[in-house]
């Protein structure tokens, strides 16, 4: 599938729910998560801590869900194509790594270590019956792309380091030259300079390839090193999605809020805030707000659940204090270390 | 160990495995407590115990699948019914009454007179059998044996050992059947033909072709003895009406009653198998412990004697020993454990390793604990499960083995495991004649045992692996 | 002494199996020296091969120093044995990286916490609970009454954390050292965790040793930073004099690499230096960081490793750049 100029955007998720069966009952990872990638060459970031859905996300775009897993409701479509509705085998030779390719958390742990770097990197390639002479040229054009040394292919994986090891995940994503890539914490188990290293590639294949991204992420500093619009989740919920410059300088959710102040800044001297408590178990999840439990602005509204409503142009939040005005200035809010904050007002203009 | 029951439990497998296992050990301690510790021996072994057993009969259950085999009689009777005086002479008539409703006649009838003691001349007796029709048949008549030139009285006969007379055999029975027959029911026979067996003509009436249909009815086996003095003593006289099918497992050739065999040889197997396991898996941990602890020449003094054992012939070996040293089942025993410790020693030395080597224990050193604590609450725990898991599945192992020394021959004569029981079948040749109850059940036997122990260690499994463990 | 520790001229080695029965030692920290004054916190900052983690054990005693010592309140830990090897255990403890590893997933919280009373005991067990559920709440785990009975596989790793923190701080030690301690931890979570050790340390006077590949966590939580790399310090100094003013090309590039969350980032690439860290068994002759480093001296940086000086601002910094031209060093290097 080519990139071409599509009428509408590249990747449409609309009310996307995802639900795990466990012996405790059905728990909706993701619960209601809608957004476009738009032009070619456009990377979304998903941030949200570890459980609040982003990584299952991912899985269900790709169809790589565990089996207790399934999409529950809503609908993915890639150039306009409804994707959830295809059957696996056509979604297998169709969609997948042709139409949206992805490089997983931990993929260097991935590699089998018995065989050729090389080889393993080519075998979607020969599955589709590309002969390996033509496999083989194809890979090694994208190693010296993604900046590996002549000969890696030839390696084991135990021969290259972390980073490289990643690189050729990433190369292995880019053999059927797909217009998606969605990569899910590719850099979280590297030294911060190969991190550096791997995101500029990134942000030179974007460059170059027009590929769009999906990356995914706890990491707010790290996304606004390549994402052009970033959503943030929690608890299974969009809580905000927007331009990066929206979001970051204008948070008008007070979870983004809080996740932006506690963001250790180099310059300065102010120490990063924090959020404290966890968040909600989802095999029952609140009925109001999910973040009003640890909410520093949490008021009496908040027992209503709020809708993701617009505050600018190509800007929502989902807090029923956003459209009233910006966020809170960082530190304003709650004392730092107050778990499960008793609800209260706050008549504070700020919010 | 709670941990450990709540597992088991969780699973179907692990259930079935406890309940079997909950069943094999409530027999076995049943058997210990009921049978005599000198079973083999004493019992097993003693020819004179099964005498009056039918041979190579099949459990009495086949009867269910067709046919009405013949029942198995084993009557006796220690007071006569009545008794006649003649002056200082008796004649008391013993009389062991059954009923025969069986199609199939008989497969032969014996007799036994107990322990006899008489002053003057000894006594005789004769056995005759009353059929429903009012027929009777004298099968035998017989003697006590005489005084021996210099025994004085008072004499007494049969004291170690009942006299026994296979009555089928006697051509004396016979040509008693024949008469009857032809006085009876005016049908020529000839006595050569019924000898060895005249059940059929004993116990039916001829229907004209050659042939007798099975008579049905109340028959009494008389036992008319003829004593010199009032004061002479019989303990007991007895008769046996040989059926086709005996007992819960059938019998081998000599008349063994198979179930009383098994039976037996459940805590034996149960014994030699965990007996075999606890040893082998305590001396494999403890190698392994003190090997991975103490490093350096030790270390490898352990593994490298680990290395070559491992690799010993069990087998050849044994059969060696056995052929040396007698077979005896503490050597079996002994030669199973000390060539089984060396797997257990290698992975519990890597295990240990590995643990030295992680976070857990560099935690435990920097908070200053000694090497005792450390051991105690940091390697244990984690070995513990694996090791108990591994003593489980071993013991299956030992009692396949022991079986199969056993089969092989190599096993203790005098002991009847379930190996030897299938051992002696396939030297007679069990499989050949279809005596298919000898090999079927203790094979089944040693395979439910062995399955019980399996499933329990199937069960363990989410034990030793922790990934599945943390799930809870 | 206002001096806690002291690591003099430490070297360690550990041992790569070559062939079937040598091996060769491989050095992994090379000729460290540094002090930790009473109540500071400094932090050692590094990637992949900066020796960082094994200086951290070394200062333990978990691993051996094969060269060097190391002084804990004047005295050579080297030396230490039987009981004043224990007594030096009480006073030094070690929150480790992964929570998931450093508890025995067979002990409950209460005994995990409790260990360290036990090997150091006697205490009998009614003041062993009071002290245990004392722990937890300096810790912030509450309800600690209801933690205590849980296994920690059963708690999340942020929390796990927390109990590793409450086992080494119940002996109130005088030196804790921190090896990454949220570098498994969410990254919301992490503040968190590290504004914890933070009160700790400033309530109780505690004497901290992190280490850490998160400079920009470091430059709060810390008072001094040490940088390592393949095995050195390239630099030491204040937090904000280090973040500020660095002086190493190493530091610098490091510093380079740290993200702000700032929108514009993605259209430009950050400023960074190719290659990878080296292997600690192969590395290059004279200055390690010269084979990546932007301002390199042919002639100069391979031939010899350039030693700490003072460094404007103060501090030390171990760059041949640096150098003094009119000092003896630099006369040395030419």
């Amino acid at each position: 599938m080519s990139a071409g100029a599509a009428a509408g955007p590249l990747l449409r998720v609309e009310d996307l729910v995802v639900e795990y069966a466990t012996s405790k009952g059905a728990v909706r990872a993701v619960d209601g998560v809608s957004f476009t990638i738009d032009a070619p060459g456009e990377a979304l970031g998903v941030i949200g801590e570890s459980g609040s859905g982003k990584s299952s996300l991912a899985n269900a775009i790709i169809r790589v869900l565990p089996r207790n897993a399934r999409i529950a409701g809503g609908r993915v479509s890639l150039a306009g194509r409804d994707i959830t509705a295809l059957p696996d085998d056509v979604f297998r030779r169709e969609v997948r790594w042709k139409g949206i390719a992805m490089v997983f958390q931990g993929a260097m742990h991935a590699l089998n270590p018995v065989i050729r770097v090389g080889d393993q990197a080519t075998e979607r390639l020969r599955q589709d019956g590309v002969s390996r002479r033509d496999a083989d040229a194809r890979l090694t054009g994208l190693l010296e792309r993604v900046g590996l040394p002549r000969g890696t292919g030839e390696r084991y994986p135990h021969e290259l380091s972390g980073g490289m090891k990643q690189r050729v995940m990433i190369a292995m994503a880019l053999t059927h030259d797909p217009p998606l890539l969605i990569l899910d914490e590719p850099t979280s188990a590297l030294d911060v300079s190969i991190q550096a290293q791997i995101m500029n590639l990134l942000k030179e294949l974007k460059r170059e390839r027009g590929i769009a991204m999906l990356f995914i992420t706890h990491d707010l500093a790290l996304a606004s090193d390549l994402c052009d619009r970033i959503a943030v989740v929690y608890a299974g919920q969009v809580r905000e999605l927007g331009a990066a410059e929206a979001v970051l300088a204008d948070a008008r959710d007070p979870y983004t809020e809080r996740l932006m102040a506690s963001i250790p800044r180099l310059r300065g001297d102010a120490p990063p805030g924090f959020l404290a408590g966890a968040p909600p178990d989802l095999r029952t999840p609140p009925t109001g707000c999910r973040f009003a439990a640890r909410c520093p602005v949490v008021f009496e509204r908040c027992v209503e659940p709020p809708p993701l409503v617009e505050v600018s142009p190509g800007h929502v939040a989902r807090c029923w204090r956003s459209p009233a005005g910006s966020a809170a200035a960082p530190g304003s809010a709650a004392a730092p270390g107050s778990a499960a904050a008793p609800r209260r007002t706050r008549a504070d203009r700020a919010w | 160990m709670r941990g450990l029951s709540r597992e088991l439990l969780r699973s179907g497998v692990g259930r079935v495995g406890v309940a079997l296992a909950a069943i094999l050990a409530t027999l076995a301690v049943w058997v210990l407590a009921t049978y005599p510790a000198d079973f083999g021996p004493s019992r097993w072994s003693d020819p004179s115990v099964w005498a009056d057993f039918p041979k190579a009969a099949p459990p009495s259950w086949t009867a269910l699948l067709g046919g009405e085999p013949a029942q198995h009689r084993i009557l006796s009777a220690t007071e006569p019914a009545g008794v006649v005086t003649r002056g200082p002479a008796e004649i008391r008539t013993y009389a062991m009454p059954f009923t025969y409703r069986e199609s199939e006649p008989p497969t032969f009838l014996s007799f036994r007179l107990g322990e006899v003691g008489y002053t003057g001349r000894p006594p005789s007796y004769s056995v005759v059998l009353v059929r429903p029709d009012g027929t009777e048949v004298a099968l035998y008549r017989g003697t006590v044996n005489g005084p021996r030139p210099g025994e004085e009285p008072p004499y007494v006969r049969n004291a170690d050992e009942p006299v026994r007379v296979l009555l089928s055999a006697e051509t004396g029975a016979a040509e008693a059947t024949a008469e009857m027959l032809a006085k009876a029911y005016g049908v020529t026979v000839d006595p050569a033909d019924l000898r060895g067996r005249p059940e059929a003509a004993l116990f039916g009436v001829p229907d004209g072709s050659g042939r007798f249909t099975p008579l049905h009815g109340e028959y009494r086996m008389e036992v008319r003895l003829a004593v010199a003095d009032t004061t002479d003593t019989v303990s007991e006289v007895g008769t046996v009406v040989g059926g086709a099918v005996y007992g819960l497992a059938g019998t081998d050739t000599q008349g063994r009653d198979l179930m009383e065999g098994l039976l037996f040889g459940l805590p034996v197997a149960l014994l030699i198998g965990l007996s075999a396991a606890i040893v082998s898996t305590a001396i494999g941990t403890g190698l392994g412990l003190i090997s991975g602890f103490m490093g350096g020449r030790v270390d490898l003094l352990i593994q490298r004697s680990a290395d070559i054992v491992n690799n010993v012939p069990l087998l050849p070996l044994l059969i060696f020993m056995v052929f040396v040293l007698g077979s005896q089942l503490w050597l079996i025993l002994l030669v199973l454990v000390a060539f089984s410790w060396p797997g257990l020693t290698i992975l519990i030395r890597s295990m240990i390793l590995g643990l030295r080597g992680g976070q857990e224990v560099e935690a435990a050193v920097a908070l200053g604990a000694n090497k005792r604590h450390i051991i105690r609450r940091h390697i244990f725990p984690h070995t513990a499960p694996f090791v108990f898991t591994q003593m489980i599945f071993f013991v299956p192992a030992a009692i396949l083995a022991e079986a199969g020394l056993a089969f092989l021959g190599l096993g203790d004569p005098s002991l009847p495991t379930w190996g030897q029981i299938l051992e002696n079948g396939f030297r007679t040749g069990a499989v050949f004649l279809g005596y298919w109850w000898w090999v079927i059940a203790p094979g089944l036997a040693i395979v439910v045992t062995a399955v019980t122990f399996m499933l329990l260690s199937l069960a363990m499994e989410p034990i030793v692996n922790p990934r599945l463990r943390r799930d809870s | 002494m206002t001096e806690l520790v002291r690591l003099e001229h430490v070297s360690v080695d550990f041992h790569v199996r070559r062939g079937f029965f040598a091996s060769t030692p491989v050095r992994a920290v090379r000729d460290v020296s540094l002090t930790l004054e009473r109540g500071e916190h400094v932090a050692i900052v590094g990637e992949s091969g900066s020796g960082k983690t094994t200086l951290g054990r070394a200062t333990l005693r978990l691993v051996p120093a094969a060269a060097g010592r190391v002084l804990f309140d004047g005295t050579d830990i080297g030396t230490l044995k039987g009981a004043d090897l224990l007594a030096f255990r009480r006073r030094a403890q070690i929150v480790f990286q992964d929570p998931y590893s450093a508890l025995s997933p067979y002990m409950r919280v209460m005994d995990l916490v409790a260990e360290p009373l036990i090997v150091h005991g006697p205490v009998p067990r009614s003041e062993r609970e009071a002290r245990v559920l004392a722990a937890l709440e300096s810790v912030r785990l509450s309800p600690a009454s209801e933690l205590v009975a849980r296994y920690p596989h059963t708690l999340s790793g942020g929390q796990r954390q927390r109990v590793s923190i409450a086992r080494a701080m119940i002996l109130a030690p005088d030196l804790l050292v921190a090896d990454e301690p949220v570098s498994m931890i969410d990254a919301s979570s992490r503040a968190e965790i590290l504004a914890l050790l933070r009160d700790l340390q400033t309530t109780r006077g505690l004497t901290m040793l992190s280490i850490t590949h998160d400079l920009a966590s470091a430059r709060h939580a810390a008072d001094r930073i040490a940088v390592m790399y393949a095995g050195r310090v390239v630099e030491v100094a204040t937090s904000r004099s280090l973040v500020e003013e660095p002086r190493h090309p190493y530091t610098k590039a490091l510093l380079a690499a740290v993200p702000e969350p700032d929108a514009a980032n993605r259209l430009r690439p950050r400023p960074v230096v190719g290659g990878e860290p080296p292997s600690p068994s192969d590395l290059p002759s004279g200055c390690a960081f010269r084979t990546r480093c932007p301002v390199a001296i042919a002639g100069v940086c391979e031939v010899t490793d350039p030693p700490l000086v003072e460094r404007a601002g103060g501090g030390l910094v171990a760059c041949h750049r640096e150098l003094d031209p009119g000092s003896e060093a630099a006369q040395a290097v030419r």
